[in-house]
């Protein structure tokens, strides 16, 4: 079931009712049975999958505990085993071809029928995450079965995350706070906030940015085309996933339970180090918790730094799929950021020379446009369906032709002009919020203080703008989240 | 407690808000094609005013013009007519129609009666996508006007039956959403429902002329289809719910350019009627109209072939049906104003019309008089398509009996009259509305034509025209008043003005 389906506009409205009248204490039974219900429209061998992996998980955390003696072993199985799940659904036939590949085709490039189950990536981090905090000792195992089995299959985020950690949501589903009318509507509109993000904008987006990336020759999106398509796509897959973010965060906070932030501003980010403090927070975060700081981090000198840097990128890279187009996404990251610390001694030099004020607006500028190019080519990557057609897109883009800008040729894509102007203006929108937003304005509460009137009628135009001008519908081959893919 | 109900009357209030927008943006975003067609349907049918109910598919739409029925006849009709509708499409429309108004009579077109494939997105017994596709598209034009209810949920499960499909008629909206970027000014009148309508009672007229009919092999006489199609089951659905209404039912094929199937076709329609015993009008056969100059296109009737049909429609009502005729009757003061209307239109049309083909076709329907004068050595008089239509208008062959002209005809339907005369004949003193008027061809480059009480005034000659070898006088058909002096130059058959 996506958050984009009518069945998802009857689920809601009952799993919350439900909810609001369950008596707190068992509320977590309640918000299980409606997880496992939302699971099982992914399939029942997706169901499976997810049971399997949450009992052997549970069972490792109890023995983690039992036997602190053995831990490493009781870990590190427990690891292999979710690990090796995901290796199996996503990785295997990946691993096969790249099998194929190194033996020059003496290893016949298998394929397996796999499926990849929902939310697989998400859930099997999340478990992970769970195990090594046991592990660790930051937290104690977890006793109730059910307790720990909505904490991996919590429906808001089973699909995509935020890759919560288990310390914070198991002390929210223990002790639940009071739904009210205020949290209620605080995540209502945080949940229009998605919907108007994934299906007016990123959809909108998804026409233009496909229809190019798309185009087999490259002569009819040399220049201008390509470079739009990059730009539009740059934004289409945050907007997309942060509408996906923001519903899931608005979900959960109906349900009584806060899950963290997923993005901040990340387009305005100076660096690319602050890009990944800022964007998909809780997988970033993650990452350097359970990752990073294990292999060392940056207390084992440069060189392992800079080493530790690019195995975490591109197990990023990887993690978002069994390809090689993301490890080269991932590897570009870290390549950005090893080159970046490089250089730091002489891009200190160049602004003493020249004397640049380095908190000066105009440098500032200059920091987040160089950092929003690193990461706008590095996407087309993520995007393209191949290396070779990552190459052709952003060689595409480097011929000059600025008069398609202005010459209606940009109309040509899928989208008409009035649809054109609509996406230009949902990316105008969005950085205004995410403006905001860096400065610590959240514009959703700033709404909320106003009175009814005003609230109301942002609230119901925002309704309906969406459901008017939102991408979906016959005649549109409406994209579910992309995030949901890995 | 109190707080509680004051949130709870809140929330109410906000949903019924939202909702309230939402359906008007449903209304506002809806295309209004079948708004545009059928909102005459349910105010006349309030009153209960439609005598007789045409269905069929767009041969019926252009093919059978209300208004003439009504300004010749006096009988209440309503074009139900539907593009592309196969006679499943059909037999549901009448369902749909029939929860509002209960005709005397149905007249149904056969058209299409061939067709073997029960839902309209067969992709298996129907591999052409685009018919598919058009008919998917058609049906929105059909259906979308009739709300939603058990009988329409009925339809689209016996006509679609792709479910994502059927959802898409059951609750337009999914569909029509997107139309935010095309909307106009009508479609927030439609909120209020001041929409724009059909003002012809659901019929479209159209002007041009198909001078080049493809002539199709013949069966044989009589021959029928073997075996039993969608089409004839839907036939014989449509007679058998008539007739347990007890609505008289007449079944017609309307005329077109056909092909060997359609013939056929015909046949078996007739032989469906016969075991039911139910009246049936064949017009492929016969001479309702003439395919050299009533057609539109290979498959529609102009607007001179439709007056044609309906008028042939309308003599075997008025020979069998009972119908009363409702002119003189004040209640039925709107369908005069609408039949008015068309004809006020038909004017229009002709006085802007730029091609001669289409222009004397429309004339040849009788709202003006008209002379229409072919200098010596003329185009025309090699041009075997003028001559054909002007044969056509005139009911003679005059025009052929001159190899190089000069040609007149006087057509005047205030005194339904027509006059010729080719090569040296000349005209004396014919009745007309403009008066009692002569012709007498003189030379190459100049004749007159005046009335008998005015010789001064010559109609048919200007210097400042010489060159032009086509001339067209129109006139008042009741006061004579000339309206219009077209010239027209025939070189290359394109009759520039």
């Amino acid at each position: 079931m996506s958050f984009i389906s009518f069945a998802f506009m009857v689920f809601l409205p009952i799993a919350v009712l439900v909810n609001f009248i369950v008596p707190k204490k068992y509320r977590y039974i309640w918000l299980l049975i409606t997880s496992l219900a939302f699971y099982a429209t992914a399939g029942i061998g997706a169901a499976i999958i997810l049971v399997i992996s949450m009992a052997s998980v549970y069972a490792a955390g109890l023995l983690l505990d039992k036997y602190r003696d053995r831990a490493k072993e009781i870990l590190t199985a427990a690891l292999v085993f979710n690990i090796g799940i995901l290796f199996v659904f996503k990785y295997l036939n990946f691993f096969m071809r790249i099998l194929g590949l190194v033996s020059f085709g003496a290893l016949p490039d298998i394929h397996f029928n796999l499926f990849l189950p929902l939310g697989l990536s998400f859930y099997i981090l999340k478990s992970a995450g769970y195990l090594i905090d046991v592990y660790r000792g930051d937290m104690k195992a977890e006793r109730n079965p059910a307790m720990l089995a909505l904490f991996v299959s919590f429906f808001p985020q089973i699909v995509a995350g935020p890759i919560e950690r288990a310390g914070n949501m198991i002390k929210q589903f223990k002790e639940p706070v009071p739904v009210d009318f205020d949290r209620f509507r605080n995540g209502l509109l945080q949940m229009l906030w998605g919907y108007f993000l994934k299906l007016v904008v990123a959809e909108r987006l998804a026409i233009f940015v496909n229809t190019v990336f798309d185009t087999e020759t490259e002569l009819g999106i040399n220049g201008s085309p390509a470079l739009v398509a990059i730009l539009f796509y740059t934004f289409q897959i945050y907007i997309d996933f942060a509408g996906y973010s923001h519903i899931s965060i608005g979900v959960a906070r109906i349900l009584g339970i806060d899950v963290m932030k997923n993005f901040e501003s990340p387009y305005l980010a100076m660096s690319i180090a602050e890009f990944w403090r800022r964007w998909h927070i809780s997988l970033s975060s993650w990452l350097r918790d359970y990752l990073y700081i294990p292999l060392g981090g940056n207390r084992k000198g440069t060189i392992r730094k800079y080493i530790n840097i690019m195995i975490v990128f591109a197990v990023s890279g990887l993690w978002h799929g069994a390809n090689f187009t993301f490890v080269v996404w991932g590897l570009l990251h870290g390549l950005y950021q090893v080159i970046g610390k490089a250089l730091t001694p002489a891009r200190d030099k160049i602004i003493e020379l020249f004397n640049i004020g380095r908190y000066s607006f105009s440098h500032r500028v200059v920091k987040t446009a160089v950092t929003f190019s690193l990461v706008s080519y590095a996407w087309v990557f993520f995007r393209a369906d191949s290396l070779g057609d990552a190459v052709r897109i952003i060689r595409s883009s480097f011929f000059f032709t600025p008069w398609k800008l202005v010459d209606k040729s940009l109309y040509g894509y899928g989208l008409s002009r009035g649809n054109f102007l609509l996406a230009v203006a949902g990316i105008v929108l969005v950085v205004i919020v995410d403006l905001y937003n860096y400065r610590g304005v959240v514009i959703r509460e700033n709404i909320l203080k106003q009175g009814m009137w005003l609230r109301w009628i942002i609230m119901i135009t925002g309704i309906v703008v969406t459901v008017v001008l939102g991408i979906w519908g016959p005649g549109y081959n409406v994209a579910d989240f992309i995030y949901k893919q890995f | 407690m109190k707080r509680k109900i004051n949130i709870a009357l809140k929330c109410i209030f906000f949903i019924i808000t939202v909702f309230a927008i939402l359906y008007g943006a449903t209304i506002a975003l809806r295309r209004k094609d079948s708004l545009y067609k059928y909102a005459d349907f349910f105010e006349l049918a309030k009153k209960d005013q439609i005598d007789v109910l045409f269905l069929g598919s767009s041969h019926t739409i252009n093919a059978v013009n209300p208004a003439v029925l009504y300004n010749n006849y006096g009988y209440t009709s309503y074009n139900m007519g539907g593009h592309g509708s196969l006679l499943q499409a059909t037999y549901w429309e009448l369902m749909e129609a029939l929860q509002y108004e209960t005709p005397e009579w149905v007249v149904v077109d056969a058209y299409m009666l061939e067709k073997n494939y029960r839902y309209l997105d067969d992709r298996e017994n129907n591999p052409d996508a685009s018919e598919i596709n058009t008919s998917i598209e058609q049906l929105h034009l059909n259906m979308d006007v009739w709300p939603l209810n058990k009988l329409k949920v009925e339809a689209m499960n016996d006509l679609v039956q792709d479910k994502d499909l059927k959802r898409e008629f059951l609750f337009d909206f999914i569909v029509y959403h997107n139309r935010w970027e095309y909307i106009t000014e009508d479609d927030f009148k439609s909120i209020v429902g001041h929409e724009s309508k059909n003002e012809l009672f659901g019929a479209e007229m159209r002007y041009d002329v198909e001078t080049a009919p493809y002539i199709c092999q013949r069966p044989e006489d009589g021959e029928t289809f073997a075996d039993q199609t969608v089409g004839m089951e839907y036939l014989a659905k449509i007679i058998e719910e008539c007739q347990n209404r007890e609505i008289g039912v007449l079944v017609t094929f309307n005329p077109f350019n056909p092909e060997t199937k359609d013939i056929i076709a015909a046949n078996t329609a007739g032989a469906i009627c016969d075991a039911y015993g139910v009246p049936y009008l064949n017009m492929l056969d016969g001479d309702v109209i003439d395919i050299y100059s009533d057609l539109n296109d290979r498959g529609h009737l102009n607007a001179a072939g439709a007056d044609k049909t309906t008028r042939a429609i309308g003599d075997w009502l008025k020979a069998n049906a009972g119908l009363v005729d409702h002119r003189d009757d004040e209640a039925y003061a709107y369908w005069e104003k609408l039949s008015n209307k068309y004809y006020d239109e038909l004017r229009e049309k002709i006085l802007s019309e730029d091609s001669l083909f289409t222009k004397l076709k429309a004339l040849s329907i009788g709202e003006y008089g008209f002379v229409l004068y072919c200098n010596e050595g003329s185009q025309v008089f090699t041009d075997e398509v003028m001559k054909h239509l002007i044969k056509e208008i005139s009911g003679s062959k005059v025009i052929y009996e001159t190899p190089i002209g000069p040609y007149i005809m006087i057509c005047d339907p205030g005194f339904n009259k027509v006059y010729e005369a080719s090569g040296d004949a000349a005209l004396d003193n014919v009745e007309t509305a403009m008066g009692f008027m002569n012709y007498q061809p003189v030379e190459e480059n100049f004749r007159l034509f005046y009335e008998t009480d005015d010789e001064d005034t010559n109609y048919l000659y200007d210097e400042d025209h010489v060159a032009e070898d086509v001339q067209l006088l129109i006139y008042d058909k009741n006061t004579g008043e000339v309206i219009d002096h077209e010239y027209y130059t025939s070189k290359g058959g394109n009759y520039g003005r």
